[in-house]
């Protein structure tokens, strides 16, 4: 990430930046990803700019209107005893700064005027909004003048627009009075400004005669605040109705003239490489948070899939456990019988045999003593016929342990988290039809193999060993045979069945010729992928889960990106 | 100030009692609760005092609190009320941190009041004028000292009436609307005093004062109204200026105030405050619980839902677990019910013979057969495990559902117990076996007492036919003409003649070998029979079998509906508690 990219750039890696909230709460981690590109925004949209950004933040009904005009020598902004009476910021600059060009702040309008003292012009701002008043006073043409809306009112909004219009500040003029100097939510803010070891001026207005600023070092002194001679003012001009401009003389003026030298144009560019290298700084710091939080949150992640991965395979040992004891003999018996059928169609003595079959059952089924044998059934006959009768049950059984597993043990405790709303939407989960239709596909998966397997078996083997007719439907036989055996000798004791089987067919010659090892492999897989075939059902399941939560999570590409951002931010740290 | 109607006066106190008698029922019975054991002690300790509040009701005392942001004036305030300078004034913020009663030596303090942690003083005075009520000046709500908005929260259940004071300069701040929202007093008995208005008339245009004021006012008015004060008394006042002036002026309007605090009440009005203050608190105690009704419906919709599908499937579920316990007979019932059956008494003979021969055969060749059987019927008659795990399936399909729903786990575990697969499990397993022992212990061995006659009647013929083909025809027939001694002893011995002859013979091992044959065919009938009998005994344990479990399954659905009904009532007396305004 390099550091011209434009704003519209940053909202990109802001986007990518997901969090399911397993270890920190999703909302805390969203707002401090905004406050992460705000700041990253603020330092790109001021780093070409050569001038102060000089912020008045104070509770209202404090007088920062009156004070902000009488610095600006203007009544712009304007006052009253309504409050809040500021409704949106209001910046007094230089004319051409071109400030409205990739304004940082999201979600706010840039709107420009122009200062001309012929005429009576009052601003009240607007909401979502920041007005630019526009003059030609080259002897400030350093200075951005932002009045704000208050702190501390009942609209909600004001507060947030003061604190992002604190993050472009260089310079805090943080005005409070002598009825609100002890207020709990301004004082709150003044801390912050210390903590941040911004430049501010305090002052206190309307402090009347008798206050000193003695009456304020104990509150000073008891919350950590510390106050330099040169940035307390106080002004004892108690008002009526609010004034717009403070009288000349007095108190104002000896402020007037420190704030002038303390940022004069000559101090200019030490203020700004200081402040905005601690700006960086910020920056930086909370961008640690930020990446130690994802981490912790992408460790929680990961501790989370593993934790899936333990009771998925609980509930698969569990179900074969189950199936094991009570293989469902019908289904059994319909996938022998279509697994015979499959080899029928390669097997070379299949039609001799039918033939004698017949011959001998015919005059039997005459006296009724046989039943006459089923048609042959198409492939499709014995699929649907297999779909009819395989049960479903266990199948569902094991899944519905699963999900309420899943629910119990790996959802969030805090209902606001995106994960713990995912993990309840009922499409997330397996509908009894999916299941159905999985488990079909899964079988017809199957067969198709085992057709395949049959017919490389039928041309290569012969070939191979020049095998005679006769052993050739031997092998078949016994291949059949340990075929039945896997599905048949239910799932686990796989080895053993196949064994048992065909040991009795197999003598010690007989292993070397008909390649007795191979056809253990193919039984083995013919098992492992009928078995792999019921728990694909619960392995899907186990994929949305983790693929939900994989949708929820930061991704790696998210991270790097964060990273190179840090790395940036140190660079433009050290200036 | 409010009007109260006189007749609505024992009645809310008796019916507070009893909504928090049942709140307090609720709390310590309640069968499903959300609540954490901490919450529900710390519910019925506030609900307690509010039982004590409703027994001091007659009080005839009123306590009024100013409350307010630091620096607006409530001390001022204060000593304005009180006609001289009792509470301290300071520039300095913030001044009070302890509370200052104002009270008249006639008069006791509450005694609630001389209880609380709350740091306090007070001044005594004699103004009987103001002898009703006790003033009570607060620290600040809003300072950068947290404990003091703790002292004024903590000393809020002694106020009856409070004023809140604000200023010009803070009536917009939104720590005053936040602090107003959580205040568990009726509305009606706020007052708002909107204090150092001299601000505004310190030019020389009073109009423009006035307009100031009115625009002010209006505005405050307003912010009240959107923080569901729906008829705010705001008094605009400067009480430093009510202290300097003794006519105050025409804008001042603190001799309202001041008469509107002061002024007679009587003891029904008294006590309307009380209890409107006191029905408030009832009822945001009660709005705690209105998260149960939440929870209550989220459970039974999950209830509804699986009730619904369980009746649906119900056959289903009934076809199943009769596959499952069909093959269970078959295969664990089978042998056992043989073995029981398995008595040679019926058969006679040639027949006895033939059985106990092939018994005998059995089990040299099966031996080692015998040993692949459990060791015990005890142990042989468990119920299959399948059916536990369709039990299971039920619990855990509801359970799902109700995880689904975020249904609480408390009430998730409640309803595990009531759906009880496990104790119920023990349960059945018992009905399961002493079912089985007694369709096997029904079994007896067949008595077939005309099996056995049909055997002698044979054997009998065969005999007959054995004699008649030995004796000597001639020697019969003289028997028969002349049945005596001597005919007698003459078939005898042609009997015996013929017996030691090759025709003797020949008839001897005829007879042998048919009664070998009717023996086989006796015992192949006989073992049919048996096999008959089996069948029925394993037909009837079956349907046996079947009862059980398809009454196991009603019992899950009982339960679920015995849960459905328990919250349904829990419900609704919440329900009728919370709806009743």
């Amino acid at each position: 990430m390099s550091g011209e990219k434009s704003p519209s750039g940053y909202d990109s890696w802001a986007d990518s930046i997901r969090c399911p909230g397993l270890s920190v709460q999703a909302e805390g981690l969203a707002r401090s990803v905004e406050e992460v590109s705000k700041r990253w925004a603020v330092l790109q949209y001021e780093g070409p700019r050569p001038c102060i950004w000089i912020v008045f933040i104070g509770g209202t009904g404090t007088g920062k209107s009156t004070v902000f005009n009488t610095l600006c020598g203007l009544p712009l902004s304007q006052t009253g005893i309504e409050r809040p009476k500021t409704r949106g910021p209001i910046a007094y600059a230089y004319r051409g700064m071109s400030l409205e060009r990739g304004f940082p702040i999201p979600g706010i309008r840039v709107k420009k005027a122009s200062a001309d003292a012929s005429e009576e012009q009052r601003f009240t701002g607007q909401a979502g909004e920041i007005l630019i008043v526009e003059h030609d006073r080259k002897e400030t043409s350093h200075w951005i003048l932002v009045d704000t809306p208050d702190l501390d009112s009942l609209e909600h909004d004001h507060r947030q627009m003061a604190d992002d219009l604190y993050l472009m500040s260089d310079v805090v003029v943080f005005v409070t009075s002598q009825e609100k100097y002890a207020d709990g939510v301004p004082y709150e803010f003044l801390q912050t400004i210390q903590k941040d070891r911004k430049p501010f001026f305090f002052i206190l207005n309307k402090a009347g005669m008798e206050m000193n600023q003695e009456d304020l070092s104990p509150a000073f002194k008891d919350h950590d605040i510390r106050m330099p001679e040169d940035r307390f003012w106080l002004f004892s001009y108690l008002s009526s109705a609010a004034p717009e401009i403070l009288p000349e003389g007095g108190d104002f003026d000896d402020f007037a003239t420190a704030f002038s030298r303390t940022l004069s144009p000559e101090a200019m560019p030490d203020v700004l490489r200081e402040e905005r290298a601690r700006k960086a700084q910020i920056l930086g710091d909370r961008l640690d948070t930020l990446l130690g939080a994802l981490k912790k949150e992408q460790n929680a992640s990961e501790q989370w899939l593993s934790e899936l991965d333990r009771l998925f395979q609980e509930s698969c040992d569990a179900f074969l456990k189950g199936q094991q004891e009570k293989f469902s003999e019908e289904s059994r018996a319909y996938l022998q019988a279509e697994i015979r059928n499959l080899f029928d169609k390669y097997d070379v003595l299949a039609r001799p045999r039918r033939m004698v079959t017949q011959i001998i059952s015919t005059p039997l089924r005459l006296l009724g003593f046989s039943k006459r044998p089923d048609a042959r059934k198409t492939r499709e006959g014995a699929l649907a016929k297999l779909r009819e009768k395989v049960d479903l049950s266990p199948v569902n059984r094991m899944l519905d342990q699963f999900n309420r597993n899943v629910l119990e043990h790996l959802s969030p405790q805090d209902q606001m988290s995106p994960l713990y709303r995912a993990l309840r939407k009922q499409d997330i989960l397996i509908t009894e039809g999916e299941v159905k239709e999985h488990i079909w596909k899964e079988q017809e998966r199957l067969l198709a193999w085992l057709q395949e397997t049959f017919e490389s078996l039928s041309q290569g083997i012969p070939k191979h060993k020049e095998w005679g007719i006769y052993s050739t439907s031997v092998l078949w036989g016994i291949f059949i045979l340990s075929l039945e055996a896997a599905i048949g000798g239910g799932l686990g004791f796989l080895d053993a069945a196949v064994d048992s089987l065909l040991a009795p067919f197999v003598t010690k010659g007989a292993v070397e010729l008909f390649a007795y090892g191979e056809l253990q492999k193919v039984a083995r897989e013919l098992a492992e992928r009928y078995q792999e075939g019921l728990l694909s059902v619960i392995q899907e399941q186990r994929g949305r889960y983790s693929g939900k939560l994989e949708s929820l999570r930061t991704s790696e590409e998210a991270m790097t990106n964060l990273e190179a951002l840090r790395k940036t931010v140190s660079n433009l740290e050290r200036g | 100030m409010h009007v109260y109607t006189g007749i609505a006066m024992e009645v809310p106190t008796q019916r507070m009692r009893k909504e928090i008698l049942e709140i307090r029922g609720f709390l310590t019975e309640g069968l499903f609760l959300a609540l954490t054991p901490e919450e529900r002690q710390a519910l019925l300790a506030s609900s307690q005092k509010l039982l004590d509040r409703l027994d001091a009701l007659s009080d005839q005392v009123l306590v009024a609190g100013l409350v307010g942001g630091t620096g607006v004036g409530k001390s001022t305030v204060m000593n304005a009320l009180a006609g001289a300078e009792i509470a301290s004034t300071s520039h300095r913020r913030p001044n009070t941190d302890r509370v200052l009663l104002y009270r008249h030596e006639g008069v006791e303090l509450p005694r609630a009041l001389t209880k609380t942690a709350v740091p306090w003083h007070e001044v005594i005075h004699q103004a009987d004028g103001v002898r009703q009520i006790i003033m009570c000046d607060l620290p600040d709500f809003d300072s950068l000292v947290g404990e003091h908005r703790e002292r004024v929260l903590r000393f809020l259940e002694h106020l009856d009436v409070l004023v809140f004071v604000t200023s010009p300069e803070k009536y917009a701040d939104h720590a005053l609307y936040a602090f107003l929202e959580g205040v568990p007093k009726a509305r009606p008995n706020f007052t708002f005093v909107l204090n150092k208005v001299d601000l505004l008339f310190q030019g020389e245009d009073l109009e423009q004062g006035y307009k100031q004021l009115a625009s002010l006012a209006g505005l405050f008015q307003e912010y009240l109204q959107k923080a569901e004060v729906s008829e705010p008394l705001v008094f605009p006042v400067s009480a430093e200026e009510a202290i300097r002036n003794p006519v105050a002026s025409p804008w001042n309007q603190f001799p309202a105030f001041r008469r509107e605090i002061f002024r007679d009440r009587e003891a029904k009005e008294v006590m309307a405050i009380k209890s409107s203050n006191l029905d408030r608190e009832v009822r945001e105690l009660l709005s705690r619980l209105q998260a149960e009704i939440v929870h209550i419906d989220s459970l039974g919709r999950v209830l509804d839902e699986f009730a619904k599908q369980f009746e649906d499937e119900r056959g289903e579920w009934e076809k199943q677990g009769q596959e499952i316990l069909d093959a269970w007979v078959d295969t664990r019932m089978k042998g056992y019910v043989l073995d029981r059956l398995k008595t040679l008494a019926p058969l006679v003979g040639p027949g006895y013979g033939v059985a106990r021969v092939v018994q005998e055969w059995r089990s040299w060749k099966g031996e080692k057969r015998e040993e692949a059987r459990p060791p015990s019927p005890e142990e042989a008659s468990e119920p299959p495990g399948a059916l536990r795990d369709q039990l299971e399936n039920a619990e855990n399909r509801v359970l799902h559902k109700a995880l689904q729903g975020s249904v609480p786990a408390s009430y998730r575990d409640r309803l595990q117990a009531t759906l009880g697969i496990e104790g119920a499990w023990e349960a059945f397993s018992a009905r399961w076996k002493q079912q089985v022992e007694l369709r096997l212990l029904a079994q007896r061995a067949p008595l077939l007492v005309g099996f056995r006659v049909v055997q002698y009647i044979t054997y009998l013929t065969l005999l007959v036919l054995l004699v008649m083909a030995l004796a000597d025809e001639e020697a019969g027939r003289r028997f028969l003409a002349d049945p005596g001694w001597a005919s007698s002893f003459q078939v005898l011995f042609s009997i015996v003649k013929s017996l030691f002859s090759m025709t003797g013979l020949g008839a001897v091992v005829t007879f042998g070998l048919i009664q070998v044959l009717l023996g086989a065919i006796f015992y192949k009938r006989y073992k049919a029979r048996l096999e008959r009998r089996a069948r029925k005994t394993l037909l009837a344990l079956k349907r046996d079998l079947g009862r059980i479990w398809s009454g196991e399954l009603y019992r899950v659905q009982e339960a679920l509906k015995d849960c459905w009904s328990e919250l349904g009532e829990q419900r609704k007396a919440l329900a009728k508690r919370l709806d009743r305004e």
